[in-house]
């Protein structure tokens, strides 16, 4: 019998099975994969990125259920609303999971995000899935967004064309570009069908795939270790081995790392379930009155993690806030980790941004000067506050780090400048994002959250 | 052991190790999760209806009203509506007549209503969240809804949205209605009806284009300052204005009159008689002239007597100035053309008679206090400024001020006025029946700076006014046309000339002819079928009344030959119904045998004496006419019609169908047409 060439014998075509056989070994592969035990701790990730997989699963999960009784028209999209309030046996808890688990997500991957900045997880040869890391912030962003216009209830129609007015906010594209995410001018059906198109297909979809070039790249890149500069497992434990002259023997403090990770990480995952059904039970998704095109809520807030942005909308012309700001923050977290300027050290390098202690105090100052002055210019109070911690605690950075390293003081002033604008740039999420959701109140001025 | 050691145990039992936590963990994911679906089985609905299925069990009608309870959410879906109710899952009785004697919600069966429950669910009529299966969601403002339950007082206005007809059932409604239109609320007011009609002001508030001919600018500041001072019955509305603003009124109103058309007339001027028999002349003129079916006067208990169709007399003398009013007596269309008054020919003696009687009926006091300084220019300017700011020109004609337009809100949506747009008073409830009441009761409470007047309405008046806007409904307004109940609103004028003597003698006032015109006195549509011509000719020359139960009566005109008779003519050749050839009727068939059974139906089996009277010896019905004198007044044909069918000749009356056979109807006929004044022969 004549066989194509270059297909040996016993494989290819003539018996799928052989395919079946071929791909259990590649898994059996991976499964064996060993790491270290004491990587698969908590504190080393607080299984930050397997909790933000979990959300994604309960979104899924509920999403679809959800999808079972949603008509994306209005309006009886709202009609499904009520139905799963009063008439779907336990429809408020599929609703209410959807929405605690979503906000839920936000919160963990920006923590995750965090989380690895902070621990250089960045560094080489980890750089393409930082970048995809980036890649599902801005999807899980997107997915919650547009989730958020389907109950069609009064706070998401205005969330929604808030958020779109930021959107059209961008020069020359701006208002093309909000047409074609409408549909229309206006948040009307067309804007409904849109949404819930990208949030049940596209947007799914594209974080799946995201997520499982992110998993694949995580076991490519060798889990979870610190590297040093030359790109080596750093194991802090086998420091001290090695101080105290004992053999390292690092193939039998192995274990399987999918095995024992796994099932860590479901406890974690369960854990968050239990979290999220407690919420669900105490407090209802929220559902206003049917959306009202005629009547804008006073202030018209966007879903909370956009307040932040909202805030800064108050603050500056929608360019600046709209465009210029979230351009630079992403563009930052595409660009800072990988620019020499900003990223010159490495944790176990005593090598600093800058060494001498004059330019370092210019620097620090003119930091400050620029910062302060733009903020005061636009009465950005709110947004001072981080900027004047940021400038303190840089100012303390300048002592030169003794030795040995010891103290908050050297260890900050060990920090490299990416470390530092991180810094900024979360706190004043977290400040802007708060004042933004609690302390505002009608024509968005400030109001006590507890006189509300 | 200490506790702190107990507790590490217990802990350690449970997250001692990974899979003692992964166990831990997964089974209170198991519980927690359980939760919500075992919330479920002890709902709010599910606890009513296990309650119902007890309560039921005790009934004597047991087996079927269990046969007839089906457990689980129930709902009336009609999608043109945008209604799903879900109201009977809790109010599962509603359609158990025999449970009649539950008062308690939430198993009352609902009351016997002309409309199907499940064509038009719950919430068209009574508001609140029908799809909602709890009690706080369905029943009161919440986050997610914002009109609660209508409250019971006010749910004759739910009808409203679609009957734009005058139902039995819906009194407070159609008080509303009828004041709506008497406070002359729509002439500010647009207030589109269900029907596309506008609400039409029937209050007739006088021109004021030549005012200082009437009466005197004390006169005026007074009235102004507060017009139930002079006139309890006044619909008129207190703008509350200061003394000095009342003044510049008056000032304004005296120097814009002009000289009317009566002015120029020469007034001819019969001499009063003498001493108290004028007095006693003029009031019995007064009541004969039957100027009470309009006009009211305060008796000496305080209560007024008379109709509210015209201004209330009580302190006439004290307004107007007595040679405009012997004009005014003699052609009041010579001072307003607009006018409803009928020009009545009064001769010289009679409006001597009568002008002493009206000017008699003066209070010394109510101008007593008033002393104006003299009117100057700048207070006049001032005067005229208000005038147009008050919009009272949105009422009143007045020289050189022109209506305003679009003054007032328009109230055709006021009962879907969503509570966003309301601006409450602190401490009030904040619901829309609240706010409309509070608004026509004192709306300057609403802040100082609006101009809408406070009107003198008492509580149920302005509950039933409160009624009849919550019907101006989003709803109605955009309710499929074949659902509208409404009424007629033709223009109809007569042509020719009894169309104008008509017109003169403002019949319409008072008689609706082809949907046009007053509810006070019968409809005329079908006169020219209905009686006979000397009957009509009487009446006219004579006008006495039909039901002696009532106060208001046909006023005289002293018309003469010539007009009744171009009168009747047109009103037997043109109000005319069809169908009514006296081929309907035998005459044959109208003998004295017929009578005699007929006699027999009336007192027999029919009992018709007792609402009418036949014999004024024997009869004592007083609800409807009286028939002593029907076999002068009415034709057989429309006697037998009548007695056929009351309602479809005479529409709303209260005269039951008597089902009748043609043979029956045709006896009666014959024993009515031999009830005369002046009987020749026959029966008595």
């Amino acid at each position: 019998m004549a066989r194509p060439l270059g297909i040996p014998e016993g494989a290819g075509l003539h018996n799928p099975l052989h395919a079946i056989v071929r791909w259990r070994e590649d898994f059996q592969r991976m499964l064996s994969a060993r790491v270290l035990e004491s990587r698969l701790g908590f504190r080393v990730t607080w299984y930050l990125g397997a909790l933000t997989l979990g959300c994604f699963a309960i979104q899924v999960t509920t999403g679809l259920l959800l999808m079972l009784y949603y008509h994306p028209s209005i309006p009886q999209g709202y009609a499904d609303m009520k139905d799963l309030e009063f008439v779907v046996s336990s429809g408020y808890m599929l609703r209410s999971l959807h929405r605690w688990s979503a906000h839920a997500m936000v919160f963990l991957v920006f923590m995750h995000m965090a989380k690895v900045f902070y621990r250089r997880g960045y560094k080489t040869p980890r750089e393409l899935n930082w970048i995809i890391g980036v890649f599902l912030l801005l999807a899980t962003l997107l997915l919650s967004y547009t989730g958020y216009l389907l109950p069609w209830d009064q706070l998401s129609y205005w969330g929604t064309t808030v958020g779109a007015n930021i959107i059209s906010s961008i020069p020359v594209v701006g208002a093309n570009l909000r047409f074609y995410l409408l549909g229309g001018h206006t948040v009307n059906a067309n804007a409904l069908l849109r949404f819930y198109v990208l949030h049940t297909m596209m947007f799914p979809l594209l974080v799946i795939v995201l997520i499982a070039v992110h998993l694949w790249r995580l076991h490519e890149d060798g889990g979870m270790y610190d590297l040093d500069k030359n790109g080596n497992p750093i194991v802090p434990e086998h420091s001290a081995l090695a101080a105290a002259g004992a053999p390292i023997r690092l193939e039998e403090e192995k274990t399987l790392s999918y095995r024992e990770l796994l099932f860590r990480e479901v406890i974690g995952i369960e854990a968050l379930t239990v979290v999220l059904f407690v919420m669900g039970l105490l407090w209802k998704a929220p559902l206003e009155e049917l959306a009202n095109p005629l009547h804008t809520p006073n202030p018209a807030r966007a879903p909370w993690y956009f307040t932040g942005l909202q805030e800064l909308l108050h603050y500056f012309p929608p360019f600046v806030a709209g465009i210029i700001l979230p351009a630079l923050i992403v563009s930052g977290l595409f660009f800072i980790p990988f620019s020499p300027f900003f990223d010159n050290v490495t944790t176990y390098d005593a090598n600093q941004w800058f060494r001498r202690k004059p330019i370092r105090m210019l620097i620090a100052a003119a930091f400050i000067l620029v910062l302060g002055v733009l903020l005061v210019r636009v009465h950005a109070w709110d947004a001072l506050l981080p900027a004047f911690v940021v400038a303190i605690l840089l100012l303390l950075s300048t002592e030169p780090p003794s030795q040995p390293a010891r103290g908050l003081r050297s260890w900050l002033s060990s920090r490299p400048l990416s470390f530092w604008i991180m810094t900024l740039f979360l706190m004043e999420a977290v400040v802007l994002t708060a004042v933004g959701t609690l302390f505002r109140g009608p024509s968005w001025a400030w109001v006590w959250p507890w006189r509300g | 052991m200490s506790l702190g050691n107990q507790f590490g145990r217990v802990a350690r039992f449970f997250v001692g190790t990974a899979p003692r936590r992964f166990a831990s963990v997964s089974v209170l994911l198991a519980v927690v999760s359980s939760i919500a679906p075992t919330k479920d089985l002890f709902s709010e609905w599910r606890h009513y209806q296990r309650r119902y299925v007890r309560m039921i069990r005790n009934r004597p009608d047991a087996a079927r009203l269990e046969r007839r309870f089906e457990s689980g959410i129930h709902q009336i879906w009609i999608p043109e509506q945008h209604v799903v109710d879900r109201c009977s899952t809790c109010h599962v009785a509603l359609q158990e007549a025999s449970l009649a004697d539950l008062r308690k919600e939430p198993f009352r069966p609902h009351p016997p209503m002309p409309h199907s429950l499940t064509e038009f669910g719950c919430v068209v009529c009574h508001h609140g969240q029908g799809a909602a299966t709890t009690v706080q969601e369905a029943h009161y403002s919440t986050k997610a809804w914002e009109q609660p339950i209508l409250p019971s007082r006010y749910t004759e206005s739910s009808c409203g949205q679609c009957h734009m007809d005058v139902l039995e059932g819906t009194p407070r409604l159609n008080q509303g209605r009828r004041l709506l239109a008497r406070y002359g609320c729509a002439h500010c007011h647009a207030i589109t009806q269900p029907d596309g009609t506008l609400v039409a002001p029937v209050d007739e508030p006088p021109s004021l284009e030549h005012v200082a001919e009437k009466t005197t600018r004390e006169w005026i500041f007074a009235w102004v300052k507060n017009p139930q001072a002079y006139a309890a019955s006044s619909t008129m509305p207190n703008y509350r204005f200061s003394d000095q603003e009342a003044a510049d009124i008056a000032s304004f109103l005296v120097a814009q009159s002009t000289a009317s058309e009566n002015s120029r007339k020469e007034l001819k001027r019969a001499a009063p008689p003498p001493g108290d028999d004028a007095a006693q002349a003029g009031t019995s003129l007064y009541g004969t002239l039957f100027c009470s079916s309009c006009h009211a006067i305060q008796n000496a208990a305080g209560n007024l007597v008379g109709g509210d169709l015209a201004p209330e007399l009580t302190r006439v003398g004290s307004k107007v100035n007595p040679d405009w009013l012997r004009r005014w007596l003699q052609a009041p269309q010579g001072y307003d053309p607009k006018t409803r008054m009928p020009r009545y020919r009064y001769d010289e003696k009679q409006v001597a008679l009568l002008s002493t009687f009206l000017l008699s009926k003066k209070d010394d006091d109510f101008l007593a206090n008033v002393h104006l300084p003299d009117s100057d220019t700048a207070s006049i300017a001032r005067g005229k400024k208000l005038v147009a700011d008050y919009g009272c020109t949105a009422c009143h004609r007045v020289n050189g001020v022109n209506p305003p337009e679009s003054f007032a809100p328009d109230l055709s949506r006021i009962g879907s006025k969503p509570l966003f747009q309301v601006g409450f008073i602190r401490g009030m409830p904040e619901t829309l029946p609240d706010y409309i009441a509070g608004k026509i009761h004192d709306p300057r409470a609403f802040g100082p700076a609006l101009k809408m007047p406070t009107f003198s309405l008492t509580d149920v008046q302005v509950e039933s006014l409160t009624t009849a806007l919550l019907a101006q409904t989003d709803r109605a307004v955009t309710m499929p046309p074949e659902l509208v109940r409404t009424t007629s609103h033709a223009k109809y004028h007569p042509g020719g000339d009894a169309g104008r003597l008509m017109e003169d003698l403002r019949c319409q006032s008072c008689h609706s002819i082809n949907g046009n015109g007053g509810d006070m006195a019968p409809d005329l549509s079908f006169e020219g079928s209905a009686v006979q011509r000397k009957w009509l000719v009487d009446f006219m020359n004579n006008p006495n009344t039909l039901r002696p139960a009532l106060i208001r009566r046909m006023p005289k005109f002293n018309l003469s030959e010539a007009e009744i008779k171009s009168l009747s003519d047109y009103m037997l050749s043109a109000y005319q119904a069809s169908g009514f050839d006296s081929q309907a009727l035998e005459a044959s068939a109208l003998n004295a045998d017929a009578a005699a059974r007929g006699k027999q139906l009336f007192y027999t089996k029919y009992a018709c004496q007792s609402c009418h009277i036949a014999d004024y010896k024997k009869d004592k019905g007083y609800v409807g006419p009286a028939l002593t004198d029907v076999g002068d007044q009415l034709t057989p044909v429309w006697i037998y019609k009548l007695l056929k069918n009351p309602n479809a000749l005479n529409p709303g009356t209260v005269m039951p169908n008597p089902n009748l056979t043609d043979g029956e109807a045709r006896d009666l006929t014959a024993f009515l047409i031999t009830l005369k004044a002046h009987p020749k022969g026959g029966t008595t």
